[in-house]
């Protein structure tokens, strides 16, 4: 049976390192898709998951426990990514505010062409991947804390409350972030998608 | 439905649509759910537009999950832990000790240690005795003695635990004080300071230069 978060934290405070790797080697995938996805460079997403390993265990006593030991994890991943970002630039999406409290314009509420292009066909699992690529691009184009929250809600399936305490933010700012960014994102790969239709003919299903 | 188009909301849609994306992710209180549900049996856009929700949640985790599957992450923990090492803080740090109360609090914490090493350097020695082991170097002149003592020692020493303690000698060794006196046995009744400058008697030291 698989020994939890909290005890492998106490243990790793108490000087056991094997329960620190055991805890690393159970969220380093996920912390680095994370990282890779914010960043957009495979070494610099190992380096700055890397870091955020060792800066938990540097503030492992720190630690209340009063949250799970992963959205703590993911709450420094992503303020060492941000702070990479801001540090190194991150492209368009780094200069984009969103009033979150602004109702989303008609060009925003333009979800829905990416079902139809896309569908559910496995046939098209070369496209899935070419969109993978693409959705990697399309990341870019959304600001560092939409992106984010994105993030942790597709690869880790964080709930609007974890979401709320990993991030420090109101549920209600949670959830109008992340409409904003998949409002983004669909604008970007069904515009993708428009240009690629003639090539590809994807467009028909 | 053209994308990148910009599309005008009908107004009742205008008042679902944000909530499409917490509909999608299961985060909507049971009411609104069914209020969603409800608009989307009518509404063939929304409904679309939850069909490419989905989509894109789909698309984001195998984008992610392909890019990541083909990274090599067999040494990550390993390389974690030799980062941990390096950037261990100082001890001071670890345990929230400021450099000035440290300045403060070590001429006392020698002493414990001191005291904490000699207890148990005696406590070790009784340990080795009660096993039977004699630390005692009978002549302290005889080197091979003393040599083998020491071996003796630090092989049981290491038995149990890593500090080689057992040996010390049964004679200590005499000051250059004690050789004086044990040559010139008179010196001790009368000693040199005590005697007058013009009575001071040289003779018993001049013999025993000799």
């Amino acid at each position: 049976m698989a020994i939890d978060d909290l005890t492998l934290v106490k243990r790793s405070r108490d000087g056991d390192q094997t329960a620190f790797k055991l805890l690393v080697e159970r969220y380093q995938r996920k912390v680095y898709s994370v990282a890779l996805g914010m960043v957009r460079d495979r070494e610099e997403a190992r380096d700055i998951a890397q870091e955020a390993f060792t800066k938990v265990y540097k503030y492992l006593d720190h630690f209340q426990g009063d949250s799970s030991f992963y959205t703590w994890l993911y709450r420094i991943t992503v303020n060492i990514c941000i702070d990479f970002l801001r540090k190194h630039g991150s492209g368009r999406g780094e200069h984009v505010e969103l009033d979150e409290n602004v109702a989303m314009d008609s060009a925003e509420a333009n979800i829905g062409a990416l079902g139809s292009k896309l569908g559910t066909n496995p046939q098209k699992s070369l496209l899935r991947k070419e969109l993978a690529a693409k959705i990697q691009e399309a990341l870019e184009e959304v600001p560092e804390k939409h992106r984010a929250i994105l993030l942790l809600r597709e690869i880790e399936g964080m709930s609007y409350d974890d979401l709320a305490r990993t991030l420090d933010i109101p549920k209600g700012t949670v959830m109008s972030r992340l409409f904003h960014a998949r409002a983004k994102i669909q604008k970007v790969l069904s515009n993708y998608l428009e240009l690629d239709e003639s090539k590809s003919g994807i467009g028909s299903e | 439905m053209v994308s990148g188009e910009i599309m005008l909301l009908n107004p009742v849609c205008r008042t679902f649509i944000t909530k499409l994306s917490p509909f999608v992710d299961g985060e909507l209180r049971a009411a609104e759910r069914v209020q969603v549900e409800s608009h989307l049996a009518g509404c063939a856009e929304c409904t679309h537009r939850v069909a490419s929700l989905r989509a894109e949640s789909a698309l984001i985790r195998d984008g992610l999950e392909l890019l990541t599957d083909e990274v090599d992450l067999r040494d990550f923990s390993k390389n974690v832990m030799a980062r941990i090492a390096r950037s261990r803080p100082p001890l001071l740090e670890r345990w929230g000790v400021s450099y000035w109360w440290a300045l403060l609090i070590a001429p006392i914490a020698v002493a414990a240690t001191g005291v904490l090493i000699e207890r148990t350097m005696l406590s070790r020695l009784y340990k080795l005795e009660a096993q039977g082991f004699d630390g005692k170097v009978k002549d302290p002149t005889d080197k091979q003695e003393i040599i083998t003592k020491k071996a003796a020692a630090v092989a049981r020493s290491y038995e149990d635990e890593p500090i080689p303690i057992g040996v010390y000698y049964e004679i200590d060794l005499p000051t250059y004080e004690d050789e004086v006196f044990r040559r010139i046995p008179d010196l001790k009744e009368t000693p040199l300071v005590e005697q007058n400058a013009f009575e001071r008697d040289v003779n018993p030291l001049l013999e025993a230069m000799r």
